[in-house]
């Protein structure tokens, strides 16, 4: 069953959708779950939440592709999972490394409610990822998107842990400076 | 903004871009350029090598021997092997003058064998073992492939054998031969094979105009090339032949003896002459006031001190 059938299967409300998606991708968004929590019960959970997310909102959504729309929810709810967690001193691991790397760019300070726009930063988001050189970009993505581990990243992209590790500091600075031209005060 | 918040909206990033970092293993670029500068360097190496070889042959190695100069007086030479010294038989064992010659002082022997002193009963197994291989007398067949030389070692002959052609059946036909007593040793070498060698290095010495003394040293196994410089390097050209002609190093032993070439009256020569020894040798120690020195085989060997 393709993407667009399965995608039938939801605006219909037919409760086969989630059978068929569980089954197309479901190992895809166990990955990126298990990924953010290292705990694959977690992640099981985060994937079935997922799927009950998909069926909520299809329709009105009606996603492009299904796999990247579910891909997104259970990375969403994944990282809300690995937030709680570290709330209550558990965890770490990618996302705390993550986190800790992101905060290069970032000032860390509040930002009032609504004064983000964001559909402005996610378009200066693209922006940035644009104008980065391919390998680049997915080396961006595999490691804040995924939240793949360096050593993982060194040998997907067949680098060294230290380039992959150089190459990453070099795209935060160049982020923030981006988004610094882009006028987020970040 | 707080990081937890730049890591959500990371997340609704372009899903092409997101699909993208998805695909296969990222390989890097095919470094042609790179590729290209090996290939052309490998190839100038491998290209280089034949034509630095060409200009500088490796050479082969030799022992210098200061002040070991040649005399020129008749049968009075410091051969490298024995091949000439009086009295060398085949098979390179030496058996001692007959009784009423004159030995080198210009006394005479008394007896045979006086001048070195050789075991009867172990000449007389020599004897039998050339006998055994065919090989008695002037003119005789060549040397079978496993005879690699025979000795007289303290009232023993010693018979070396080529390696890998020793065998039990082979020992117990030369004991069938000679008799009890034969001592066997391994040599890399056969006999036939120095023989061989000898010829073509005499062939390429010949015309030079260093003097040379060639002969097979069965002892060594190998064969004895003396180069008199008369005070001169010995050139690279023939140390290069040699080396040609023994690739492994080991089957030509160069000494070099520096000293000038001397033609001495006879009564200056006594005690300059060699004393042969069963099996030819003429130890390079016993040569009077002569130091050596090792020189390795190289391939830019800087001339000899004059």
């Amino acid at each position: 069953m393709d993407d667009n059938q399965i995608i039938a299967l939801f605006l219909a409300q037919d409760e086969k959708a989630i059978q068929a998606a569980q089954r197309q991708y479901g190992a895809y968004c166990f990955a990126i779950a298990n990924g953010i929590l290292n705990d694959p019960g977690a992640a099981e959970e985060c994937v079935n939440d997922a799927w009950l997310k998909c069926w909520q909102s299809i329709p009105p959504q009606r996603p492009r592709s299904l796999k990247d729309y579910a891909g997104r929810i259970v990375r969403n709810l994944a990282l809300s999972v690995r937030r709680a967690d570290a709330a209550q001193k558990r965890g770490g691991g990618q996302v705390a490394l993550a986190l800790d790397e992101l905060s290069e760019v970032v000032s860390g300070g509040d930002t009032p409610e609504g004064a983000l726009d964001r559909q402005a930063f996610r378009a200066a988001l693209d922006g940035f990822l644009a104008g980065l050189p391919e390998r680049d970009r997915k080396l961006f993505l595999r490691r804040y998107w995924y939240l793949d581990g360096t050593q993982e990243l060194a040998k997907r992209f067949r680098m060294s842990r230290t380039n992959v590790t150089t190459t990453l500091h070099r795209l935060r600075v160049k982020l923030r400076a981006h988004l610094e031209q882009e006028g987020f005060e970040v | 903004m707080k990081n937890y918040e730049l890591l959500e909206l990371i997340g609704d990033v372009n899903e092409d871009y997101v699909r993208a970092a998805d695909s296969t293993v990222i390989r890097p670029k095919f470094r042609w350029k790179t590729l290209a500068a090996c290939a052309a360097c490998a190839a100038l190496v491998l290209g280089a090598y034949p034509v630095y070889r060409a200009v500088n042959p490796p050479l082969h190695s030799y022992t210098v021997l200061e002040g070991g100069g040649m005399t020129t007086l008749d049968d009075v030479k410091a051969p490298a092997g024995g091949e000439s010294a009086p009295n060398a038989i085949p098979g390179g064992a030496y058996v001692s003058s007959d009784k009423g010659k004159p030995d080198i002082d210009g006394n005479e022997y008394a007896a045979p064998g006086q001048d070195i002193p050789v075991d009867e009963a172990a000449a007389d197994q020599y004897d039998r073992l050339l006998r055994g291989m065919g090989m008695h007398g002037e003119g005789a067949a060549s040397y079978p492939d496993w005879f690699a030389g025979a000795w007289i070692d303290q009232s023993q002959l010693t018979v070396a054998i080529v390696d890998g052609l020793r065998t039990p059946e082979l020992e117990a036909e030369i004991t069938g031969w000679c008799g009890d007593g034969v001592v066997f040793r391994d040599a890399k070498y056969s006999h036939a094979y120095l023989d061989g060698l000898m010829e073509q290095a005499v062939a390429l010495l010949d015309g030079t105009e260093l003097n040379c003394g060639v002969g097979v040293d069965v002892t060594a196994n190998c064969l004895g090339v003396d180069l008199y410089s008369d005070g001169q390097a010995i050139p690279d050209s023939i140390l290069a032949k040699l080396a040609k002609l023994d690739p492994a190093g080991d089957a030509i032993r160069v000494r070099a003896l520096t000293d000038k070439l001397s033609s001495l009256p006879e009564d200056e020569i006594k005690g300059f002459a060699v004393q042969p020894v069963p099996g030819g040798v003429s130890p390079a120690e016993d040569l009077p006031q002569t130091k050596e020195s090792s020189q390795p085989a190289r391939d830019d060997l800087p001339p000899l001190d004059k």
